[in-house]
């Protein structure tokens, strides 16, 4: 509780950190913060390409099924990669001054989640001019959705780079680690179309009841049933309070590891 | 927590892995665990003290008794492994200025971001922004990015940050060396006057002036181990003494062991020279062994040519000429004899001729007469050839005598050239013999020279040593 209050005091150097993140991000190129946009949009191409032209599946506008799976996955998979070293590439700051730690993987995440939502701005112009459509009734439940993988994916991260101080092989590990992690969620396919023995795999990945809100909501255009959000929220808490748990007991030690 | 204090430090011990070799991935941690050894490090071992709100404390102490360990504790940079401590209020350290600092955004909005880190928000920024800047000196500066600030404007600027936080609690390590002279008096000037205003200041420093300006209490730390607290001046007296005491003590323990180094170093030096030296003598006992094999040879030789010489005087004594000569005159008076001889004959002959007269012998006795007269005269033919090979016979002996007395003569000159080639001989092993003396000489030069380096070589290091 002191932890929250020492947060909230130090919310300036948060934020400051997330505009430092969200400028720096993409300084120097080009673009520039069009990138923001243009990166899952290319990625959307790719994926496109592979599953509609090689690998021919049944689902209709097969690329907005994939297109809201994979910006909420993308989110996932750059704070972990990147909030990895999130405390590691602080080194500095960590050593030399005090400040609540917990606010370098929270402004990462959160500038993670920031570029999420603008990318979201960037789904809601696919599914109106590709005449999807959206269901306005069940939106009002994207943004829990929103905040139960923004919960979930700060718990892990506070695990996992808090981890990374002492085992810097970690930062590595997790490129592959993320790769596998990213077929064992129903990103790509429906969890119905895989064989029944491996669907408990499926469901035990702690990513897979976002996805599967996020695909309810603007695919089938419908609300999550109650055990899929339920589920979704009850990891969620469950990660974020473990990882801060996690993260305050190491953290203790970081100034001597690193 | 007692009312009247921030800082309650109680019983805090804190001890650190010395890493033998550090490693933090997985591979060298598995791998290497031998070289995952570590020895703990004591830095803190049970120190307590409270600081009272408004208080000035100063923390002195040597190198490495524990002192800024102490002040990363109270910023809780580092937790401690014993006892507690606690604080009451906000922190503000100047441990590490410009900490978060962005070299590409401008100092305006580096001020937001550094003060972001020391917990302000937003708005309690923009009210001390005016002040940060005036304070920094920069001017129109302050909108430049920072990577184009001197060390000294970026300085200035990070320390008027720190300063304006108006913590409740300044934590200072060894930071009033910012700026120039100028700048160093308003900073300390700045910080009586936060001191004034009732913050906490707590200051590690190495000068002592400095803490007995500001501070109302001095903590001296000794090996991990509060030593002594009280009035600054006090606590300084005794701490400088201790510290006067133990450079003393230090620097005579150094000294001894330069000493001691010395006469290890010199010891190994002699060490040295005396393997040079037997080195030399060996060099010398095989360059005399050699000498005396010459000197040997030579007296061999001289022996040899000792011998020759008396043979050649045998020889000499053998004296040809004067028993030659003789004979020579013998057969020369011989000669004339013979001839003298021949003359009669042919005279005797001419007698024959004339007394004989063909024409007055008769007719019939002309035949024998003329028989008679040509008898006489191959007679005395005969008597002159026998004469002549006489003579001739004697010519020969004559020039048998000459001969001989020129090989005497030839011999003689052999004889002398021989005696020559010895004396010669003589000179060239007297001339060897001074070669040899001059060996020997360059012998002994060359050892003196050795030893002589050597002695250079002493002479060159005690030089270094003098000159460090």
């Amino acid at each position: 509780m002191k932890t929250i209050q020492e947060l909230f005091h130090y919310r300036e150097m948060i934020f400051s950190l997330i505009r430092k993140d969200l400028k720096g991000r993409y300084k120097g190129s080009v673009l520039g913060f069009f990138w923001t946009f243009l990166n899952p949009l290319l990625q959307l191409i790719v994926y496109t390409i592979v599953f509609s032209v090689l690998f021919p599946t049944t689902l209709e506008k097969f690329y907005i099924f994939l297109f809201v799976g994979l910006v909420p996955w993308l989110f996932f998979n750059t704070s972990l990669v990147g909030g990895a070293t999130s405390i590691t590439s602080q080194e500095n700051l960590v050593k030399k001054i005090y400040f609540p730690r917990q606010v370098l993987p929270i402004s990462y995440v959160s500038s993670a989640f920031i570029n999420m939502l603008l990318t979201f701005i960037v789904i809601f112009i696919v599914l109106i001019l590709s005449g999807f459509g959206i269901n306005i009734s069940v939106l009002w439940i994207l943004p829990i959705v929103m905040f139960v993988e923004y919960i979930l994916v700060l718990g892990i991260v506070m695990i996992i780079s808090a981890l990374t101080v002492f085992f810097r092989d970690l930062e590595y590990i997790l490129g592959i680690i993320v790769m596998l992690w990213m077929y064992l969620t129903p990103i790509l396919y429906e969890v119905e179309t895989i064989p029944a023995e491996y669907q408990k795999l499926i469901y035990m990945n702690p990513m897979t009841g976002v996805i599967l809100c996020y695909k309810d909501i603007l695919y089938y255009k419908r609300l999550p049933d109650l055990n899929t959000i339920g589920g979704a929220f009850f990891i969620g808490t469950f990660f974020a309070i473990i990882g801060f748990y996690i993260f305050n007991r190491l953290q203790r030690r970081f100034v001597e590891e690193l | 927590m007692e009312k009247n204090n921030v800082i309650e430090v109680h019983e805090v011990s804190k001890k650190f892995k010395n890493y033998n070799d550090k490693s933090n991935n997985l591979k060298e941690k598995f791998l290497h665990q031998k070289r995952n050894k570590y020895q703990w490090f004591e830095v803190l071992q049970g120190v307590s003290f409270d600081i009272k709100r408004g208080e000035a404390i100063g923390i002195v102490g040597r190198n490495g008794c524990g002192k800024s360990t102490l002040l990363k504790l109270l910023t809780k940079i580092i937790y401690p492994d014993k006892g507690s401590i606690e604080v009451r209020g906000r922190v503000s350290s100047l441990l590490e200025l410009g900490a978060g600092f962005h070299p590409d955004l401008s100092g305006y909005e580096n001020i937001y971001l550094n003060a972001s880190v020391f917990g302000l928000t937003r708005n309690e920024i923009r009210r001390r922004e005016s002040d940060i800047i005036r304070f920094s000196e920069l001017g129109d500066f302050i909108n430049n990015p920072i990577r184009t600030y001197s060390s000294g404007m970026y300085m200035k600027l990070a320390f008027s940050v720190a300063i304006n936080v108006d913590a409740d609690i300044l934590l200072i390590d060894e930071i009033l060396g910012v700026g120039d002279v100028s700048f160093q008096k308003k900073c300390f000037e700045k910080l009586l006057d936060i001191k004034q205003r009732g913050t906490t200041i707590v200051i590690v420093s190495h000068s002592t002036n400095q803490i007995e300006k500001i501070c109302d209490k001095s903590i001296w730390i000794e090996k991990g181990r509060i030593k002594m607290t009280g009035n600054p001046i006090i606590v300084h007296e005794q701490y400088l003494k201790t510290m006067e005491d133990d450079r003393i003590l230090r620097s005579k323990k150094e000294e001894a062991e330069r000493e001691k180094e010395r006469v290890e170093k010199k010891q190994i030096q002699e060490e040295k020279i005396q393997k040079e030296r037997e080195k030399i003598e060996r060099i010398v006992s095989k360059s005399k062994k050699e000498r005396s094999q010459e000197r040997k040879e030579l007296a061999k030789r001289k022996k040899e040519r000792e011998r020759l010489r008396n043979q050649n005087t045998d020889i000499e004594n053998v004296d040809v000429n004067i028993a030659n000569t003789n004979v020579m005159e013998e057969e020369v008076n011989k000669q004339k004899l013979l001839i003298e001889k021949a003359e009669e004959a042919r005279q005797e002959q001419a007698i024959i001729q004339n007394t004989i007269n063909v024409d007055e012998v008769p007719e019939e006795k002309r035949g024998v007469v003329f028989f008679k007269k040509e008898a006489n005269r191959l007679e005395l033919v005969v008597k002159e050839k026998n004469i002549e090979i006489e003579r001739l016979n004697s010519v020969i002996k004559q020039k048998d005598l000459i001969l001989e007395k020129e090989n005497s003569k030839i011999q003689k000159e052999i004889l002398r050239l021989n005696q020559v080639i010895i004396e010669k001989e003589d000179e060239i092993d007297r001339l060897n013999e001074v070669i040899l003396e001059n060996h020997e000489e360059i012998d002994r030069l060359d050892i003196v020279i050795m030893q002589k380096d050597v002695e250079i070589d002493i002479c060159r290091k005690t030089l270094l040593e003098k000159d460090t």
